[in-house]
């Protein structure tokens, strides 16, 4: 085996206990705002770990290595946006709009 | 069986928690439970892409990538209408 291999080893180790992590912290939470920090870390952490490794092994300028870096970015970028959007339902439902509450601002 | 192939079939073997919250959770839990499981899915499909050496599969993760932003936002959006 060479460096290289250990490498895309590693990586794949390193993306596979990333998405394990956040499966486990989806269970342990008791919340769903909790819960959405570790579905986020899952779509940014895992697949860009599992992207590096496709493109360490593949190389960078290859067809392989390019839709794995589309899809790790297009997973990074979407699910941000869809957090955003599911933690403003989330606030809605729980509180019934938006605003923060006095005790909030009094904290802030 | 390669590591790329190992590597898919932990995250599939991940998918079996997201979907104990999805099932036993209230509905927002489920939502963000769902998230998830398209996360693992689009990257057990990418493990399995790079592990049987086929350069055509990789569209498929992509297009479960895009597909994931349009269906949780749909969720949300009628989410957002009804009281369950």
């Amino acid at each position: 085996m060479t460096v290289r291999d250990y490498a895309v080893d590693a990586l794949i180790a390193g993306g596979v206990a990333a998405e394990l992590v956040c499966c486990l912290g989806l269970l342990a939470m008791r919340n769903a705002i909790d819960r959405l920090h570790y579905a986020g870390a899952g779509a940014a952490l895992g697949p860009a770990l599992i992207a590096a490794a496709v493109c360490v092994r593949e190389g960078f300028v290859s067809s392989e290595g390019l839709n794995s870096l589309l899809t790790a970015l297009l997973l990074a970028f979407g699910s941000a946006a869809v957090a955003g959007a599911t933690a403003r339902l989330i606030r809605f439902r729980q509180r019934g709009g938006l605003e923060s509450t006095p005790a909030e601002r009094e904290r802030a | 069986m390669n590591v790329w192939l190992i590597g898919a079939t932990v995250l599939l073997a991940a998918l079996l928690p997201c979907g104990v919250v999805l099932v036993r959770a209230p509905i927002l839990d489920a939502l963000v439970a769902l998230e998830l499981v398209t996360t693992l899915a689009t990257v057990a499909l990418l493990l399995l892409a790079e592990g049987y050496h086929r350069s055509s599969y990789f569209a498929v993760p992509i297009v479960l990538a895009f597909l994931n932003v349009v269906g949780a936002l749909i969720f949300v959006r009628f989410l957002a209408d009804r009281r369950l």
